[in-house]
């Protein structure tokens, strides 16, 4: 992930012991989980139409991969 | 005096868009959004539809048509489990841009809004108008969806406004125009601003059938029909309204704390619903403890599976805030309906006649029972509703919690979220 003034992007991410460009994050929106403030990120990588979520937990800094949509 | 100059900020098919803004490949497409996800077997049986994209509401499908239906409407209809967790936030982020104008902004719903602009429109470079563009400029900009703005001098004018021109509509209502304008508008053109289907007919049954009809009609003959509902309508024919528009960080006046759920399956295993009965006593009554009440009147509706319902009340007759008091009142009501003589298809659970919290309790056992609820209330704040639990709640989650069911969101949701 890359720092953007007080925002964070992903940049890219690995499934399956592939590397995933994210190519563009189409949405971005906030969970609450008890203490925790989860960040989702809809994001498009280079070469697929497919779309998938990622989240970030701010407090235990933990990335998770959510779903992906064909 | 100055004629308030109100904003009425209402998105444009709102779940849909947001999801055809998170993913682009949907968009121009029919797009529509339920309530809950597919079922095992890829079907959506037990669902409705929450919002239609404007290309799917072109096919006739519209909020509350079940899928089934509206598969058959559109067979390509992109279907999508509402996310009101999503839908929530950017609500939130909307709100916040909006009180970059004025700090009079009303949530009237999760997708509508009401601002007055009456003082700081005129100190905007183009006035109310080049303040609602910028608005509308901003919203696409971030979120990539776009929103009607009614302006008028009343919350009844600026709705009217919206309505007029969406999607991504601007529209202006002068006062002087409104004689003009209500002269030939339709009652029908007046649904959204109090005036439903229902009512609608009931007033064509008596003559009423345009705006203007509706505000000349003596007020008597109103609310002989009508009650203190007569008094409204013939506000509302006149293009009158309420002026006032709530500071935006005052918090919902709270008359009752309630949720209901459908099972994920039509059951008549009094454990399993028993199970859920539990489940929202523990939910309502973190609710209610969060905004610091007890309260007295618990009501329990019951819809079963042929879609016929029953619901009662029950007045515990003392003032209770915990999910056991809570499950043990629902009780009372439920034993009633024994034994089950059909399937229960949805449970809702609620209390009102609510009081605040400023009670010192003399009683050493209900001083220990606050004390364990709060303890619990700290943990399940700190890590997450329904860490902790009551084991009877596991049955209700094994049956199948639908925790991610997509519907009509209140308000209440936006008290806590708007510190964050």
């Amino acid at each position: 992930m890359v720092f953007d003034g007080f925002n964070i992007k992903p940049k890219w991410f690995m499934l399956d012991n592939k590397k995933y460009n994210v190519s563009k994050t189409t949405y971005t929106w906030r969970t609450i989980d008890g203490e925790a403030v989860v960040i989702h990120f809809a994001v498009t990588v280079t070469d697929s139409s497919t779309l998938y979520e990622l989240s970030f937990n701010q407090k235990t800094l933990v990335w998770r991969l959510e779903k992906t949509e064909c | 005096m100055l004629t308030p100059t109100i904003f009425l900020l209402d998105m444009d098919s709102y779940f849909a868009s947001v999801e055809q803004s998170v993913n682009p490949a949907l968009r121009g497409k029919p797009v529509a959004v339920c309530g809950a996800p597919a079922q095992n077997d890829g079907t959506w049986k037990r669902t409705i539809i929450v919002t239609a994209s404007y290309e799917a509401r072109k096919y006739g499908i519209k909020t509350g048509t079940p899928v089934y239906e509206a598969k058959k409407l559109c067979p390509h209809l992109n279907l999508i489990a509402g996310n009101h967790e999503k839908y929530i936030d950017t609500s939130v982020g909307i709100q916040k841009i909006l009180t970059d104008y004025t700090d009079q902004v009303e949530v009237y719903s999760i997708d509508e809004c009401f601002m007055d602009v009456t003082d700081t429109a005129k100190l905007h470079t183009g006035g109310a108008v080049g303040m609602a563009k910028q608005i509308k400029q901003r919203i696409r900009e971030k979120y990539g969806i776009t929103c009607s703005i009614g302006i008028g001098s009343n919350k009844v004018t600026a709705k009217l406004a919206a309505k007029f021109y969406k999607p991504d509509g601007l529209y202006e209502l002068n006062d002087r125009d409104i004689p003009q304008l209500f002269d030939v508008l339709p009652l029908s053109k007046l649904q959204g601003v109090g005036i439903g289907r229902q009512l609608e007919k009931k007033l064509n049954s008596l003559g009423i059938n345009t705006a203007k009809q509706l505000g000349d009609t003596d007020e008597s003959l109103l609310t002989h029909h009508f009650g203190i509902l007569g008094h409204i309508l013939k506000r509302i024919g006149q293009g009158r309204g309420d002026t006032v528009v709530r500071k935006y960080n005052t918090q919902t006046n709270i008359k009752s704390v309630g949720h209901s759920l459908t099972l994920p399956s039509d059951t008549c295993d009094l454990n399993i619903v028993n199970s859920y009965l539990l489940m929202l006593s523990e939910k309502i009554a973190a609710r209610l403890r969060k905004y610091g009440f007890f309260g007295r009147v618990v009501s329990l509706y019951i819809r079963y599976g042929d879609f016929t319902g029953f619901g009662q009340q029950h007045n515990t007759g003392g003032y209770i805030n915990t999910g056991h008091e809570i499950y043990g009142t629902a009780q009372k009501i439920f034993v009633k309906l024994l034994p089950l003589k059909k399937s229960v298809r949805l449970a809702g659970l609620s209390i009102s006649s609510l009081v605040k919290n400023n009670q010192t309790f003399l009683l050493e056992d209900i001083n220990k029972t606050q004390r364990l609820v709060s303890a619990i209330d700290g943990i399940n704040n700190k890590y997450g509703e329904f860490t902790l639990r009551p084991a009877m709640v596991a049955l209700a989650e094994k049956f199948g919690k639908q925790e991610n069911r997509c519907g009509l969101i209140g308000k209440h949701i936006f008290d806590s979220r708007r510190g964050k």
